[in-house]
């Protein structure tokens, strides 16, 4: 096999374009996806993440550049393809076919022997978590319930590649939280993961890696924890932001102090947020909500604004050019 | 390699024998043929019917191989082309508008492979759906009609004094009559081929179910039997010899035009099966 060499990498895109029209919905994108990554493609809607995951299934043809994965050409029909599982732009069924005869069907493209073909789909059919609805008319399938058949199929056939376009759009948080073990049980296994979403908190979540496209473009990439930066800063809403800043100034180890958009940015080294809820406390500041660190969403906006990526901007008081910092989480009572 | 092929035949079979629209369009044209005897035996006995352009002359009380003869006449124009055009326009475009398409393409299916089962399932539902006329006419003209003779009056060669009949006993009949089905078959595979063209370009399969149905009917429309101004363009036109058939029932048989029927249709399928083949193995699948 190409891929014999465990370095070869298991996606790799070089000088990727595709025009469709007078679009260039990817232009000049360089990716590579190595063994065992979870790889999250970020970026607004229309930077291009669809058409390359496209690209990748050898369903679009590009339009310049090449694309291999497991170190062969991707081209219509490439063998290569039968060792990728896919959930792209959505599930896709017969309608009037239940989903396990779904499943079934699809399940006949892979060579397997019988008992194996049976094992492998009771494993997807449970992923799947449908019930008895399995053998309803995929028709009458609500929305979440088509993505985890979709999520189901995508899986058969234990693929070392996983390519998932949005796959928790519409899901609820419960089976967003389902999504999320299951692309985790898939990486345990050893499985490449490739998704694509437009929600950086979600990259952030679930992947190690993240390559941010605009514009079809290839912002940055690396691995999330890097992109994200260190944790040397904490974020707390509060009801009076100039008080606090005042008061956070004299907590020994802040060494700067920014106040943006009603919330207050505390960077310096090893932080301990009870000690500034404490001193907020004292200083009758209520803290409503706390953050620390930053969100790859913090980062993205910061790149695309034509600040520096990681590490965080120098701690000192600063206009807010940047968006409301998206705190979360509820900070202990004092 | 073998085994893969056979392997994507079955699930596309599967596919579309599970499909009720199927069995709607098949029941249709039974039913339609079923209902024709109804309607014929309603009439009484001794009606002439007037089928075609030579015309033949048919008595339908006298046997219930008239009733096929019929059928095929009354639905070569219109009802099989739908059928057709169903069978073939759905094939590609269906699967793009389900969205499974690119699921069957993502794992690796060759798309000239995928593209050839898919025809074939297709052909062969046409095919169905073409035999189904006269088989079901003749078993349902049986009770009514009985296992008599046909008897087939040429009507361009008869006169009110002497009538130019031709007697072919149920064997020969039936032989006829499979030859009829066949050449009436073959008429549908310019409609075949073109609706399976526009299958693999849109992913609306009404547009390509509509574009087969639509291609029969500028064939009428463009026919010089009627239009003499058309003349240029009614040769090459594909569905306006589909009626010379009706010729095998004459004494003796009259194959006039026939071969260069045949020839058009192997034209017209070899044009827009190898379009068919060309466009989809470059497209961009985006649905």
């Amino acid at each position: 096999m190409a891929d014999s060499d465990a370095s070869t990498p298991v996606v790799q895109v070089e000088g990727l374009v595709k025009r469709i029209g007078r679009v260039r919905a990817v232009d000049g994108l360089d990716l590579v996806v190595r063994r065992g990554q979870v790889m999250g493609l970020a970026g607004p809607n229309g930077s291009g993440k669809s058409v390359t995951l496209k690209v990748l299934l050898g369903l679009v043809r590009p339009t310049a550049g090449q694309v291999r994965l497991f170190g062969e050409p991707v081209r219509p029909g490439a063998p290569v393809l039968a060792r990728v599982g896919a959930l792209i732009d959505g599930p896709g069924f017969v309608p009037h076919l239940s989903g396990l005869d779904n499943l079934r069907l699809a399940q006949r493209l892979a060579r397997r022997s019988r008992a194996a073909a049976r094992a492998e789909l009771a494993e997807v059919v449970e992923v799947a978590g449908l019930g008895r609805a399995i053998r309803r008319a995929y028709s009458t399938y609500s929305h979440g319930m088509r993505y985890r058949l979709g999520l189901a199929q995508a899986l058969l056939g234990r693929p070392d590649l996983l390519l998932l376009d949005e796959p928790t759009t519409g899901l609820d948080p419960a089976h967003i939280l389902e999504v999320r073990e299951v692309i985790a049980a898939a990486a345990r296994r050893g499985a490449t993961v490739l998704l694509s979403s437009h929600l950086l908190s979600e990259v952030e979540h679930v992947c190690t890696h993240a390559a941010v496209m605009q514009e079809g473009r290839l912002v940055t990439s690396g691995p999330v924890g890097e992109l994200v930066g260190p944790a040397g800063t904490v974020h707390l809403a509060v009801d009076d932001p100039m008080g606090a800043a005042r008061v956070l100034r004299a907590v020994p180890g802040v060494r700067g102090i920014s106040v943006e958009d009603g919330a207050v940015r505390a960077a310096g080294d090893d932080l301990r947020p009870l000690a500034l809820f404490g001193a907020l406390a004292t200083a009758g500041v209520r803290v409503l909500a706390f953050r620390e660190g930053r969100s790859l969403e913090d980062a993205y906006l910061a790149l695309v604004k034509g600040r520096r990526l990681a590490p965080p901007d120098p701690p000192a008081d600063e206009g807010g050019s940047r968006g409301s910092p998206d705190v979360c989480g509820r900070p202990p009572e004092p | 390699m073998r085994q893969a092929a056979r392997a994507v035949i079955r699930i596309e079979l599967a596919k579309q024998l599970s499909r009720p629209r199927t069995y709607l369009t098949l029941g249709a044209l039974a039913g339609f043929a079923l209902a024709l005897t109804v309607a014929l035996g309603a009439t009484g006995p001794g009606q002439v019917e007037h089928v075609g352009d030579i015309p033949l002359l048919l008595v339908p009380s006298t046997s219930a191989l008239t009733i096929p003869v019929i059928a095929l006449s009354s639905t070569m124009k219109f009802f099989l082309p739908l059928a057709v055009s169903v069978f073939a326009g759905e094939a590609v475009a269906g699967e793009a508008r389900w969205g499974s398409l690119r699921y069957m393409l993502g794992r690796g299916v060759s798309r000239s492979r995928l593209l050839a089962a898919k025809g074939a399932v297709a052909a062969l539902l046409s095919v169905a759906a073409v035999a189904l006329v006269p088989i079901a006419a003749v078993a349902g003209g049986i009770v009514p009609f009985g296992w008599h003779p046909l008897v087939a009056v040429d009507g361009s060669a008869s006169s009110p004094l002497q009538q130019a009949a031709a007697t072919f006993q149920p064997g020969e009949a039936l032989a006829r009559l499979g030859l009829a089905a066949v050449y009436v078959g073959a008429g549908m595979t310019s409609i075949f081929a073109f609706a399976f063209f526009l299958s693999t370009v849109t992913t609306r399969p009404l547009v390509a179910v509509a574009g087969g149905v639509g291609l029969t009917i500028l064939s009428r429309v463009l026919n010089a039997d009627y239009l003499p101004g058309v003349a240029v363009l009614s040769p090459l036109m594909p569905n306006n010899d589909v009626d010379l058939w009706q010729h095998l029932f004459q004494q003796p048989v009259q194959t006039d035009g026939m071969l260069h029927f045949l020839v058009l249709q192997a034209a017209y399928v070899a044009v827009f099966l190898g379009l068919a083949w060309w466009w989809f193995g470059r497209r961009d699948v985006l649905a």
